[in-house]
């Protein structure tokens, strides 16, 4: 068993770190955080920089670690222009690889994902749009919640019910929408506690009309496409959730120092900060675990959500203690703004709710834990 | 105060902030405390709530005063801290410095004084800006050298927070300069010690208020909104953590009401209890409204937000913690 990474990968790890300490400078990081104003333009250094490698999945994680542990709501922002790509890649036809994809691939073009809804949430299988056959192709009506780059994606993974006739989870397809079509409104949701640098929304559809080829993979197959994508995209989340909790605990060390030896030495401080990084190793190891058998083509959805929630909730547990040991000097430093960041991590992408379900029914399922 | 007599403080206090504050809860983050709103609670007797009467306060009870905390921060934390700070901090600075008349100015709005929150902390960080409320007052409780300071000031300017929490305050880290020295203590350390410890009732009754909103509103939540074709009450992971949480912060209320021969160490014990369980409930509450909670109309993860500033705001958790430990050992102990 080997726990180093090659050494092109420390070398990545270094190249995405420098980059995101030059780039996401205070005055980006407020400015973004008070005005809630996505970084169009770092969008694109990231992106010219070469930062961002969508053909090597254990770059995109370190890149996404790295980012976040200096500001996670830039490091989304920065790292979300793909948001969704997978599921084009793994169902979609040529046909819409070359259109849409090339376009994301060159930069040129932003893609979302839109399966949430208003009162959705973590009921997938649930969701009322409506994407009905008509004149060569479908109709579609609905609306969407809380999707990531909507106002600023040009084009959409959407899911979408295509047949009220099968079992709630079989009526389900996926769709490539494209944001300049006739009947597709965005509207920007303000006032998030947090990741505010991240373009988030409010879609809604009336009479949009899809093309028939906009069809991704086979009617009734969407909600399996969007569960084989969650399978990816939660080992991401896991990876901020590793950032933020590694960011947290750096700074929340810098405050303890600077307080004088003679509060670094308290052991009370002391074991909070053994306590922090003891479940930031823990949640590494279990998350490079689960993203080893997902990049090696052998998923395993159990070890996927416990990697999630275990990161996700670590993030906001050191970013407590981070304040907590720091007092007013944590309250007016960076640390706020990453407890604020942090909490997202546990509802998004499947709430902790959610993922423990999954890993006990799996679990309960094969009858016994190795 | 007999409970009947608490029971109508309770109730006309509850009629004035469902008059004069429920439904502006998010103006009151965005914009500030409004000082009609201000004037409006000084009043009807709530703002100086626990000052005697003879300097223009209500003179009211532990049990009374910790009453109007909780309720007004079940709307707004940062009006609860507002009255918390004057009655808590403020007026026990004036009174041990024997300046108490000043507060009569603060509570009829004609002054107001800025307070240095590193007054409550015991370990600096080298370097670090200042932390003050309300930094644009014309009057300043700070710290030089060791001592504390009651002085009127004259404002150069200030940079001002976009704090964490009890955002309907304001903070900063004003420039000053001091245009008259009015009075200072000089044994601060000791001082301190002993108005943590007194001002630990106050805390624990804010963080019990917000507690109870953030909870009830995640009852009432869990109650009509629905996943999976059923209501979000019928899940253990939500139900069961909300109800046993209704029964920890019923015990809390209780204990802390009941106070009256209560001692500094069980004061300050409360405190810690209340504080975590603060942001524990709260954090529960929003991860029950999952995205909505975490968008700032739903008002539910400003008490999140308020909960972990409480905790951080009155000094480091080990300097209470140190405290408890020599109460309960009558001796120094887990100073190490």
């Amino acid at each position: 068993m080997d726990f180093n990474f090659e050494e092109k990968y420390e070398k990545y790890r270094a190249t995405v770190r420098d980059f995101a300490n030059r780039e996401f400078t205070r005055e980006l990081i407020e400015t973004c955080d008070s005005g809630e104003k996505y970084p169009e333009e770092l969008r694109i250094k990231t992106f010219n920089a070469g930062i961002m490698d969508f053909t090597d999945p254990w770059k995109v994680l370190i890149g996404i670690e790295e980012m976040c542990s200096v500001d996670e709501s830039l490091g989304i922002a920065a790292t979300t222009p793909y948001f969704g790509a997978e599921v084009l890649m793994l169902f979609g036809s040529d046909y819409l690889k070359e259109k849409y994809l090339s376009k994301v691939s060159q930069g040129k073009a932003i893609m979302g994902l839109a399966v949430t809804e208003p009162g959705g949430g973590s009921d997938v299988a649930g969701l009322a749009t409506t994407a009905t056959p008509a004149d060569s192709g479908y109709m579609l009506n609905g609306s969407k919640m809380f999707i990531t780059n909507g106002t600023i994606a040009n084009y959409f993974v959407l899911l979408a019910r295509t047949s009220v006739e099968e079992k709630k989870h079989h009526g389900l397809s996926c769709f490539l929408v494209d944001s300049s079509w006739e009947g597709f409104k965005s509207s920007k949701i303000k006032g998030k506690m947090g990741v505010r640098a991240t373009d988030t929304a409010e879609l809604q559809f009336s009479n949009v009309k899809i093309p028939k080829e906009n069809l991704i993979g086979e009617e009734g197959k969407g909600f399996y496409y969007i569960m084989t994508f969650f399978n990816i995209s939660r080992i991401y989340v896991a990876a901020q959730g590793l950032g933020v909790a590694r960011g947290a605990i750096n700074r929340a060390m810098e405050i303890v120092k600077a307080k004088g030896q003679a509060y670094s030495s308290q052991e009370s401080v002391q074991f909070a900060i053994s306590e922090m990084a003891t479940r930031l190793e823990a949640a590494r190891l279990l998350t490079y675990k689960a993203a080893t058998f997902l990049f090696n083509f052998n998923p395993n959805p159990t070890l996927t959500s416990m990697a999630k929630y275990y990161a996700a909730e670590t993030a906001v547990y050191c970013t407590e203690k981070a304040l907590e040991i720091t007092g007013t000097d944590g309250l007016n430093s960076q640390l706020e703004r990453f407890l604020r960041d942090a909490k997202i991590l546990e509802i998004w992408e499947g709430t902790s709710e959610i993922e423990k379900l999954v890993v006990a029914r799996n679990l309960l399922k094969e009858g016994s834990v190795n | 105060m007999p409970g009947e007599e608490l029971e109508l403080i309770r109730s006309s206090l509850l009629d004035f902030l469902t008059r004069e504050l429920s439904g502006r809860e998010q103006e009151f983050e965005k914009i500030g405390i409004p000082r009609d709103f201000v004037e409006k609670l000084a009043q009807q007797g709530f703002l100086a709530a626990a000052i005697p009467t003879e300097l223009g306060g209500s003179g009211l009870d532990r049990p009374a005063y910790f009453t109007i905390l909780m309720n007004i921060a079940r709307f707004s934390g940062s009006a609860a801290l507002r009255v918390m700070l004057l009655n808590g901090v403020i007026y026990r600075v004036l009174k041990k410095m024997g300046k108490e008349e000043i507060v009569r100015d603060i509570i009829s709005g004609a002054s107001s004084i800025s307070i240095d929150t590193s007054l409550f902390t015991k370990f600096w960080a080298a370097g670090k800006e200042k932390f003050f409320v309300d930094p644009q007052a014309p009057m300043s409780i700070f710290m030089l050298d060791g001592q504390i300071v009651l002085a009127r000031v004259s404002l150069k300017g200030s940079r001002e927070f976009r704090p964490l929490g009890f955002r309907g305050l304001k903070f900063g880290d004003p420039q000053f300069e001091v245009s008259e020295r009015v009075a200072a203590i000089k044994d601060s350390g000791k001082f301190v010690d002993s108005l943590m410890a007194e001002i630990s009732g106050d805390i624990a009754a804010v963080a019990i208020g917000m507690s109870e909103a953030a909870l009830e509103k995640a009852m009432e939540y869990s109650r009509v909104r629905k996943a999976f074709g059923v209501t979000l009450s019928s899940f253990q992971p939500l139900a069961f953590p909300l109800s046993i949480m209704s029964v920890q912060l019923k015990t809390l209320r209780e204990f802390l009401l009941s106070d009256s021969g209560r001692s500094a160490a069980d004061m300050i014990g409360i405190r810690e209890l209340a504080a975590d369980f603060a942001v524990v409930s709260s954090k529960q509450a929003l991860q029950t409204h999952g995205g909505y909670g975490y968008i700032e109309d739903f008002g539910v993860e400003k008490f999140y937000r308020d909960s972990l500033a409480l905790n951080s705001l009155f000094g480091e958790k080990i300097h209470s913690m140190t405290l408890l430990a020599k109460e309960y050992y009558g001796e120094e102990a887990g100073n190490l």
